[in-house]
């Protein structure tokens, strides 16, 4: 395809009530950024049913156009619904570059679109750059388990797509709302909708975890054995008011929600003291903690991996030495 | 129900050298099964034993992965029937859309599917895409995330697809290609007796690849994160003296 414009785009995924999820609000933030830099407009695209919540908020965080699709199809999200949409727009106004939150449905609708418009994706990116010499946008990645950072670009295909994690970018102040809105009709016949949505349900509970600006972490691993192993490790974290992290064995276990992980697949953490009981010190959990000022492992292995990134370690049980410790930090602060 | 699993042969992440210039050496990296490929062969052992069907197993990749009789072995010890490989260096790096054209490729002539099983991404690149984009290609219905798998009458399966905030349940037209959750399963150990049957099991090497277009990315830089240094003063033991030490590091050094 084509560029017929200068302009990025930011696809922004609604919520069923009709808000914006917030990682589509974050990428107007380098939107801007690169929009400017590519001498395009920051162009939001809102996809959903009564999405004015939603467009309010792209307007007063620094949209400067907004293409709204609003209909009863896209009340839930299906694959083939939103492909056709946001092809269709993409064939219509021809943007040479388009950010994608990086949610399980923006990984699902990325691919399915770039796919279609026969151009390359680049997926799960962390840092993000305009290329000076030629324009086009560095998208950088993390490779390898993390062991690796790869920068890599779309020469010749339009759009440049790539779908880029939630939390990297943090959300610009908001500003008066200024945008031009465009609304189109864009009709999908169920026929053309080969998934059907039997049921939802919704988990209410979703837990804010924020580990990306704590200063002490205590994260569990495979090693506390079961989902209750998790109470020394709350424990020693409330003695230190820290923060609870895991990694995604416990995770995938079903031990602790998502909300919860550390890692190349997970959060990024940069804490003053980071302390891991009963995790390995997979390359993967390690790159999204091996910037923390302090390391400090627990765990029966003498040979696991933790203790070679690891500034102060004990091997040995956690289930011994957590309580002993919590009572020494308590005893410490009281 | 006749179901194909795709698995990626990759190097083993943990054995990657990181030189002195941040480049990687992966010259003696032995290679393994992408982890999460594992729990698309166990869904599909599972799906095929439910529904008395068959699973084939597809792997696109270089020679040095897939001309391996361990691999193979391994492969065909976790409850595929089959193995079909096709073998290209050039897969080495393209993107994941060439990728998807070859399996989409091999997928035509591997006769008639229902199914087709990927993991939800590969233990080296992890783009979570070469599922989603092989299903487009060949114009069938895609479903990434998925956390259950259950039979739901001619042409149809019932599917669980876990999002960050929802769970849905979803009815899909076959054939589909879904792509499992690392969570949907616990793969489990091939025993001794599936490792013997292993080797007799049938591989067949395709050679049609379809047309390849090129690449739409190229590599701009890989360099490997800077490390910083550590103490790694580590004390054996979690009695009381040695817990005691390291509340005193705590209270000296970070609180
Ligand atoms: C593409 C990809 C992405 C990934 N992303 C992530 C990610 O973001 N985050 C992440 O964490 N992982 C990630 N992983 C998974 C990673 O490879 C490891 O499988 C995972 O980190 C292992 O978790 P663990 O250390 O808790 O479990 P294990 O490796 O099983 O380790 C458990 C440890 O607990 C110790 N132990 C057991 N009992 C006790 C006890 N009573 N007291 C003290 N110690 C004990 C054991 O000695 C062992 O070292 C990813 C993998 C892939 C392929
Ligand atoms: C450092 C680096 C960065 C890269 N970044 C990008 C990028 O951003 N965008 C891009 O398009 N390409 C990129 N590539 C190119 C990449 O090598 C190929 O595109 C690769 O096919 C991408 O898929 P993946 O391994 O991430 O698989 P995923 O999309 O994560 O794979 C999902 C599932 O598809 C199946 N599958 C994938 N590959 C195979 C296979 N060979 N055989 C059988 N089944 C398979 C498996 O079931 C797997 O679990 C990069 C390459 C390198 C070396």
């Amino acid at each position: 395809m084509e560029a017929k414009t200068k302009d990025l785009w930011v696809f922004v995924e609604t919520n069923e009530d009709g808000s914006a999820k917030n990682v589509g609000i974050e990428l107007l933030t380098p939107g801007k950024m690169m929009a400017e830099k590519q001498g395009g407009t920051l162009t939001a695209v809102v996809i959903g049913h009564h999405t004015d919540a939603a467009v309010h908020a792209v307007a007063t965080h620094g949209a400067a156009r907004i293409l709204v699709v609003d209909g009863p199809e896209y009340a839930h999200y299906t694959t083939d619904a939103y492909t056709i949409a946001l092809c269709a727009l993409v064939e219509k106004y021809g943007p040479t570059s388009m950010l994608i939150g990086a949610t399980n449905k923006g990984r699902d609708l990325g691919p399915r679109v770039s796919c279609r418009l026969k151009g390359g994706l680049t997926a799960d990116c962390t840092a993000l750059d305009i290329d000076p010499d030629d324009g086009k946008v560095a998208w950088t990645r993390p490779a390898f388990g993390g062991n690796l950072m790869a920068t890599i670009k779309c020469p010749n295909n339009f759009p440049q797509i790539g779908t880029v994690r939630p939390g990297v970018f943090k959300k610009c102040e908001e500003t008066e709302a200024s945008a031009e809105v465009i609304r189109e009709e864009i009709h999908v016949d169920a026929k053309d909708i080969r998934t059907q949505v039997l049921e939802v349900i919704r988990d209410m509970n979703e837990e804010k975890v924020d580990l990306e600006g704590a200063e002490i972490i205590v994260s569990g691993g495979r090693g506390v054995g079961g989902p209750d192993g998790f109470a020394p490790i709350r424990e020693l974290a409330a003695a230190l008011g820290a923060t609870v992290g895991a990694s995604r064995a416990a995770v995938d276990s079903g031990w602790i929600s998502h909300a919860h992980q550390v890692g190349q697949t997970g959060k990024t953490v940069g804490p003053k003291l980071y302390i891991a009981c009963g995790i390995s010190g997979a390359i993967q959990h390690l790159a999204g903690m091996s910037g923390a000022d302090t390391i400090v492992a627990v765990n029966r292995d003498p040979e696991a991996p933790i203790f070679d990134v690891a500034d102060y370690g004990i091997v040995g049980d956690l289930f011994e030495a957590l309580p002993v410790l919590t009572e020494e930090i308590r005893r410490a602060r009281a | 129900m006749k179901i194909i699993v795709c698995c990626k042969i990759v190097p083993n992440e943990e054995e990657i050298r990181v030189l002195p210039d941040r480049s990687l050496d992966l010259s003696a990296t032995p290679w393994k099964i992408s982890q999460y490929d594992l729990n698309a062969l166990e869904s599909g052992r599972q799906l095929a034993a439910e529904t008395k069907g068959s699973v084939t197993a597809l792997s696109v990749g270089g020679p040095s992965a897939l001309d391996s009789t361990k691999i193979r072995k391994d492969v065909l010890s976790r409850g595929a029937d089959d193995l079909k490989l096709v073998i290209d260096d050039s897969h080495s790096f393209s993107d994941s859309l060439e990728t998807a054209k070859a399996l989409a490729g091999a997928l035509k002539n591997c006769g008639a599917f229902d199914v087709v099983l990927c993991g939800m991404g590969s233990s080296d690149l992890y783009l979570q895409e070469t599922g989603i984009q092989t299903g487009a290609l060949l114009g069938l219905p895609s479903i990434n995330n998925v956390t259950a798998i259950r039979p739901a009458g001619e042409g149809l399966l019932e599917v669980e697809r876990t999002l960050e905030e929802e769970v849905e349940t979803l009815e899909v037209t076959l054939p589909a290609v879904l792509s499992v959750s690392s969570e949907i399963n616990v793969p489990s150990v091939p025993a001794m007796r599936e490792i013997m049957r292993a080797g007799k099991k049938p591989v067949a090497v395709l050679d049609d690849l379809g047309a390849l277009d090129g690449a739409s990315l190229e590599m701009l830089e890989q360099l490997a994160p800077e490390q910083q240094e550590r103490r790694q003063e580590v004390i054996e033991g979690d009695g009381d003296e040695a817990v005691e030490a390291l509340a005193q590091f705590l209270k000296k050094e970070c609180l």
